[in-house]
């Protein structure tokens, strides 16, 4: 067996996972951020991944191997950074403009921006020149309460030309605010975006382009980060691309928050979106080491960022969501708002099963819980004032979940019998049935009140129920009482 | 092997939603494929059609006029799963306990998604789902495979789907049965292969101009073919090999458009346990000749073409394999057809090294110099 040899290598973006692969295909080792490998001489290939791209290269492995820098990966952001796939210096140059100017100014303290732009191909001679739309159609801004700040699309400063953009600053008391959309099939989806004092949320999102449907502003993928007050957009801010990394990433499933980031995302001075998104990364740390039955207590690690984010944004639902995980609750706090991040609204409902008070029934965020809509990072909804908003479809799948949940295993003979009884005994081979016909199931029946609410007296079920129908379990506990009546 | 194994393997390429669910041109092929190999002698070796169920489009009249006419349906599906739940209940009634075999084979193809609010679970949309009105009807492989394993019904569960995973809101999951937990089910094996990642979509085309097919499927078949052989043991396809392999040959059969794409994600995703001697043969690798049949297959070669630069022609050129060990020499021509099995490989000539690998799949031509 030869010597081993050893490199390192490093990629250029901290969250990028390395694989090396042998000349069988199969995976010797791996490592987040950077890894030194040890390996015998011999050709392999090294993988990068960072958040939903994958590069790959062979490298002729031998004594005298120079370390490896794995350069940075070209992801898609709506954020118009460098390196990066969707981007146009004259999107870089309306976001830099935008920072400094001021749309509106209903408040004062806080700031709100959103860019919002279509990016069809870098080459100029490919982009769409035809049917350009406005990017800011539908998009509006407005306060819990329900009044509008802002239509975007009257408001909203732009440029029509191919490649369009769109952009809008206002000046507002720091408070909750909701983005709305109204998109071209009917529905008015809408998120939270929350105005901290001396800080500014910006929103940058890329047009979304259907089948069917006329373009609009995709939510769903929108980058968000919040920056100090009258902070100009820097395209080359490694802090921006660090954001959107762990933002795609989390979609991705990551569950290790390199030792760069977690540096990073535990100062006092980190980025507030980077200390949220890496939270709730160090979150999924413990609970997927719990899954695995390993152990992992960094509660501390998360109480840190609170604190931190306390100090600098105030209330804050994210914040005060993630810092239930820690043991950090602030008890006073009440979520009148749906946090910005899913992930957080995943732990605030988690949370409720201990404490249904944390989501009032008939609260708002009670009344979005079953119009959550779309996937990605944010928690978007369909606006439950909306008159064509959907009933309450959970219900049946409650009454589903309910009865299987009160089902139990059938009794088996003990291991001993079987095992004199299987060598007298043929398995049985019954074939399939051969009709083609499907049969039907049963419809659902009647929920047995008294049955459920002894169901939802153990923990478990109850953890059960509300992750398996995404419902706050005052509101399952609501609908018990109504059918009782 | 194989006589007390079972499959189901669905195809669905027509849907009564046809505005938002376009019809599908790869999964009845695709189904028909795996559907051959699983009960092929030299694959699978279900024995069919009683333990190995196929459920296809083409198998009910079409157009459907109403929702309620669209089949194959959620519970069409499901009740071949029912039927296996009943002979488990037969065999624990006879004091066998509640098993039903060795291996079940699952085999989805069609549209597909993942739950928002559990994106850990993948579901197949079924004949009369409707995205327009919210109707999502559908099975979930991943549950229903997941099901069967804690339930200890068989000792080995693979799953294959080729189909979408795109993130879709969908509050009312089909999760029909009770949960089921065997004793030391976790110690039993499984093998989970989905042709897209969370949030990604599968893709299908016709890589001959006629048959359409999936990607992941493409990559899966060639592999099951003998392309994923195990270079431990070059007899046998085992659960290792076929991950190794699916991971590294599916960017080789992705419609040539994609490959480029720097947003579209190249791996497949793979759920597989590795424990200490855990791996598993998945199947012997289908034999070529008589001789082979009775001595068991060799480790398959596949052709690589090399370009050489004008230069370089002429000249004597090495290729060594992974452990640099000496594998053919050559005198380069401008193109060059040479034979390897898969691995990777260096080429050596006037001072420079071109490292390129095999790996079962089409590839792109090595270029020297």
């Amino acid at each position: 067996m030869s010597d081993k040899v050893a490199f390192n290598v490093t990629a250029k973006d901290p969250t990028s996972e390395i694989f090396l692969i042998d000349g069988d295909f199969h995976l010797v080792d791996r490592g987040i951020g950077s890894k030194k490998f040890e390996v015998p001489p011999g050709i392999y290939k090294i993988k990068q991944r960072a958040a939903n791209i994958t590069s790959e290269k062979l490298y002729v492995v031998r004594a005298g191997m120079k370390d490896i820098e794995l350069e940075h990966v070209l992801f898609a952001s709506p954020m118009p950074l460098n390196d990066t796939v969707k981007t146009h210096e004259y999107h870089q140059a309306a976001a830099r403009d935008a920072c400094g100017r001021v749309d509106d100014a209903p408040g004062a303290g806080s700031a709100i921006l959103v860019v919002v732009r279509d990016w069809t191909s870098s080459d100029h001679t490919k982009v769409r020149t035809e049917n350009i739309p406005d990017p800011s159609q539908g998009l509006r801004l407005r306060d819990f309460a329900g009044n509008e700040i802002a239509d975007l699309e009257k408001r909203a400063q732009k440029n029509l030309g191919p490649e369009p953009c769109a952009t809008y600053r206002v000046l507002v008391n720091p408070g909750n605010y909701r983005l709305t959309l109204d998109r071209p099939d009917g529905t008015r989806v809408e998120q939270t975006i929350i105005a901290s004092n001396g800080w500014e949320t910006q929103v940058f999102l890329l047009l979304e382009h259907a089948k069917g449907h006329a373009p609009c502003a995709d939510l769903v993928h929108g980058a968000i980060t919040m920056v100090p007050h009258d902070s100009i957009f820097n395209p080359s801010s490694e802090d921006l691309r660090a954001e959107e990394l762990v933002r795609l990433s989390l979609a991705e499933g990551l569950t290790v928050l390199p030792e760069a980031l977690r540096n990073r995302a535990m100062n006092p001075n980190a980025s507030p979106m980077l200390a949220l998104l890496g939270a709730h990364v160090i979150i999924r740390e413990a609970r997927n080491a719990k899954e695995k039955n390993a152990a992992i207590d960094n509660t501390g690690e998360v109480k840190t960022i609170v604190q931190n984010l306390r100090a600098m944004l105030g209330d804050h639902p994210d914040v005060e969501a993630i810092a239930i995980r820690a043991g950090a609750r602030n008890d006073k706090y009440v979520f009148t708002t749906p946090p910005m991040l899913r992930e957080s609204w995943a732990s605030l409902l988690r949370a409720s099963v201990e404490i249904p008070e944390l989501i009032p029934a008939q609260s708002f965020c009670a009344r979005i819980a079953d119009r959550i809509w779309g996937d990605g990072p944010w928690t978007l909804w369909a606006d439950p004032d909306q008159a064509a908003a959907p009933g309450p479809v959970w219900h049946s799948s409650a009454t589903m979940l309910l009865q299987n949940l009160s089902a139990a295993r059938p009794a088996e003979a003990p291991k001993e019998s079987n095992f004199v009884k299987q060598f007298f005994t043929k398995r049985s081979r019954r074939a399939f049935p051969s009709g083609r016909e499907a049969t039907r199931g049963a419809a659902t029946t009647k929920v047995d009140v008294q049955q459920a609410r002894d169901l939802l007296r153990d923990p478990n079920k109850r953890k059960e129920v509300v992750r398996r129908l995404g419902i706050p379990i005052s509101s399952v506990n609501e609908w018990l009482n109504k059918l009782e009546e | 092997m194989g006589k007390d194994d079972w499959a189901i393997v669905v195809g669905i390429q027509s849907y009564f939603d046809a505005g938002s669910l376009g019809a599908l041109s790869g999964p009845e092929n695709d189904a028909n494929d795996f559907y051959k190999w699983v009960t092929s002698p030299d694959g699978g070796a279900v024995p069919a059609p009683a333990q190995a169920k196929l459920i296809l489009s083409s198998q009910f009249t079409q157009p459907f006029q109403k929702p309620e006419d669209a089949q194959p349906t959620a519970d069409a599906i499901v009740s071949a799963f029912n039927h296996l739940k009943e002979v488990a209940n037969e065999n624990a009634e006879n004091g066998l306990g509640l098993t039903v075999g060795d291996r079940l084979y699952i085999f989805f193809a069609g549209h597909g998604f993942a739950p928002s609010y559990d994106d850990k679970l993948t579901a197949l949309l079924t004949a009369e789902a409707s995205v327009a009105n919210s109707k999502l009807q559908h099975v979930i492989g991943s549950y229903m495979a997941d099901w069967f394993w804690r339930a200890a019904y068989f000792k080995q569960v693979l799953l294959f789907m080729d189909c979408c995973r795109s993130i879709l809101p969908c509050t009312q999951l089909f999760q029909p049965y009770q949960d089921e937990r065997g004793q030391d089910y976790d110690l039993l094996s499984k093998f989970y292969a989905f042709g897209a990642r969370i949030g990604q979509e599968s893709r299908e085309w016709a890589p001959d101009g006629k048959t359409y097919h999936g990607v992941f499927t493409l990559t899966l078949m060639n592999g099951l073919r003998g392309a994923a052989y195990d270079p431990k043991q070059p007899k046998n396809i085992t659960a290792e090999s076929l991950r190794d392999y699916l991971y590294n040959d599916f960017k080789n059969f992705m419609v040539p458009s994609d490959r480029e794409r720097t947003d579209r994600r190249k791996d497949p995703e793979i759920q597989y346990e590795q424990r200490p001697n855990a791996n598993f043969v998945v199947a012997p690798v289908p034999p070529k000749t008589l001789v082979e049949r009775v001595i068991g297959a060799r480790a398959k070669e596949f052709k690589r073409t090399i370009n050489a630069a004008p230069q370089l022609v002429g000249k004597k050129a090495e290729i060594q394999d992974w452990h640099f060990d000496k594998v053919t020499e050559i005198t380069l021509q401008p193109k060059n057809d040479v034979d390897l099995p898969r691995g990777t490989f260096v080429l050596i000539t006037d001072n420079a090294e071109v490292p390129f690998e095999v790996t079962g799949g089409p590839l792109e031509d090595v270029n020297v110099g």
